[in-house]
């Protein structure tokens, strides 16, 4: 009797869309303040006073921090043992974008680039609405865990690699967790979003990212 | 704990003087068909410790009842348990590692107030032997119970101490029967060992139509030393349903009592005569319909049962 992956899921299929099914109808309308803050991160990357990467930085940490308390701890934990764990993570993956933030902001980013990265990431995670999902089902960046490791990734693709790594292990940890829970499940939608969050992650570890003279002298 | 409802179907005279000049009851699954013809005396069978009739096909809750906070799933699973005790069943067996679901269990209780049909069964899931009675007491909390029926060691997590106390529990009133429960077939020889020397009512562990080791020394143990059965996994998680979806059902089904792959998986398991209860899970209530359908018309044979073995496994 041999033991196969879903065999370690405590949940269905069914139960982890409803979660967020659940998170999107007690939020409407307010999905709009985290979607407005993501549609401005190109603006914001771009400006040439580090303020405004500072500002972006402060979005995602605020990003992770939401995706930790609303879903995480609030809707998925109570139905997964190591959600709870995972939650501490994402909080502490918002403190260091807020220490990156302070410390060490990015370097300046194209326009063209930053929007790019952000239509990726919305089309990703637009993604999980092909197969079981229906549009309540979303995921959204800034909101839910998946969508803002891959957004969070695409950003440090863009950005220079001095930091790079610091923030880079929880994002890649969580999407290979989420990747095999999406494969045990047979949600094939929701695992290409997982996949492509992990081989994004991995690029990361190695892309060099754009050349240094975009930035300005930090202040 | 309130009354358990039970069934009170009885055999005609004649046919019980010729059971009782057979001899052991657990001849009765083995005998021709024409001797079976009772047909619905094997829908409960005796605790061995007591005698107390048990439904043979009770519910599980892994997977299936860890719905969190979830109103619409909360009320869903309501409904499924009002339908399993409506079809005659009663164990309803749940644990503290699956999550939410001795508290969905618990708010579906209170909604239906149908304890006097429920057989509460579930585990002790820590690995610190002295909170025994403090997991029991948690568990009951969530499920609305003074006591349970049945307290299991999970997965013989901490064994020991963890059944000292239970038999100190069962002295006191606190539980009516305590077990021990495996999965997978792991720690077969362990509990076999166990079950050797220790005073149990209960265990609980995996039997298929695909997966027969416990066949071998388990289940004629537990008959010899008067132990209750308690089978999961039935379907082996779902998997016996994918392996026969593109089969038929055989055409000599229906004379082993079988109209559908529930009945066929679950009489297989049932028509053991060690077997006291199998807990398929199920979200479905169209799937609990057909697993309770089992409760009904005649069990397989010898003979039969060879056959279902040899159908599965060449699909």
């Amino acid at each position: 009797m041999d033991y196969a992956l879903r065999d370690f899921l405590m949940f269905t299929p069914e139960v982890y869309l409803r979660l967020f099914e659940r998170l999107n109808a007690a939020l409407w309308p307010w999905q709009i303040i985290p979607l407005g803050l993501l549609l401005l991160l190109p603006t914001l990357v771009s400006l040439a006073q580090p303020v405004g990467r500072r500002l972006a930085m402060v979005v995602l940490a605020a990003g992770w921090a939401s995706t930790a308390r609303l879903f995480m701890q609030d809707l998925y934990a109570p139905i997964n043992w190591p959600i709870s764990a995972f939650s501490w993570a994402f909080f502490a993956e918002a403190g260091l974008l807020l220490a990156v933030a302070l410390w060490s902001p990015p370097g300046r980013v194209s326009v063209a680039v930053a929007r790019t990265w952000i239509l990726v990431g919305l089309g990703l995670t637009a993604v999980t609405l092909l197969g079981q999902a229906s549009w309540r089902s979303v995921g959204w960046p800034g909101l839910t865990p998946d969508s803002t490791a891959v957004v969070t990734l695409l950003f440090l693709l863009a950005t220079t690699r001095r930091w790079r790594w610091v923030v880079l292990a929880v994002p890649l940890v969580w999407l290979g967790f989420s990747l095999l829970t999406h494969w045990a499940l047979g949600l094939t939608a929701q695992a290409v979003l997982s996949l492509a969050g992990v081989i994004l992650g991995l690029v990361a570890l190695v892309w060099p990212g754009p050349r240094e003279t975009l930035s300005r002298p930090i202040r | 704990m309130g009354q358990k409802r039970v069934s009170t179907q009885r055999l005609n005279p004649g046919r019980r003087r010729l059971l009782q000049a057979v001899g052991a009851g657990g001849l009765l699954a083995w005998l021709p068909p024409v001797f079976s013809a009772a047909e619905n005396a094997h829908a409960t069978r005796p605790i061995p410790a007591t005698g107390e009739r048990l439904p043979l096909i009770g519910m599980g809750t892994w997977r299936t009842f860890n719905v969190g906070a979830d109103p619409q799933l909360l009320k869903q699973r309501t409904q499924l348990l009002a339908d399993f005790f409506d079809l005659g069943g009663s164990l309803v067996d749940s644990s503290p590692m699956y999550g939410s679901a001795e508290a969905v269990v618990g708010k579906a209780m209170a909604a239906l107030g149908r304890f006097d049909a429920l057989f509460a069964a579930t585990k002790v899931w820590t690995g610190d032997e002295t909170a025994t009675r403090q997991s029991a007491d948690a568990s009951a909390a969530l499920w609305g119970v003074e006591r349970f029926d049945l307290l299991q060691v999970h997965n013989l997590l901490g064994w020991e101490g963890h059944l000292d106390n239970l038999r100190a529990m069962k002295a006191a009133g606190r539980i009516r029967y305590l077990g021990l429960t495996t999965s997978h077939g792991r720690r077969h020889a362990e509990l076999e060992r166990i079950m050797s020397g220790a005073p149990l009512d209960f265990v609980q562990l995996t039997y298929n139509v695909l997966d027969r080791e416990a066949e071998q020394r388990l289940l004629p143990l537990a008959q010899e030393r008067g132990i209750a059965v308690i089978v999961n996994r039935p379907f082996q998680g779902g998997r016996l349903f994918d392996r026969v979806r593109s089969s038929p059902l055989p055409d000599w089904a229906s004379e082993a009592g079988c109209a559908n792959w529930a009945e066929f998986f679950l009489k297989f398991i049932v028509s053991h005569p060690a077997v006291t209860c199998a807990i398929p899970a199920t979200t479905q209530r169209a799937h609990l319909r057909e697993n309770m359908g089992a409760l009904h018309g005649r069990l397989p044979d010898r003979r039969q049962r060879q056959r279902m073995i040899d159908y599965v496994a060449s699909i």
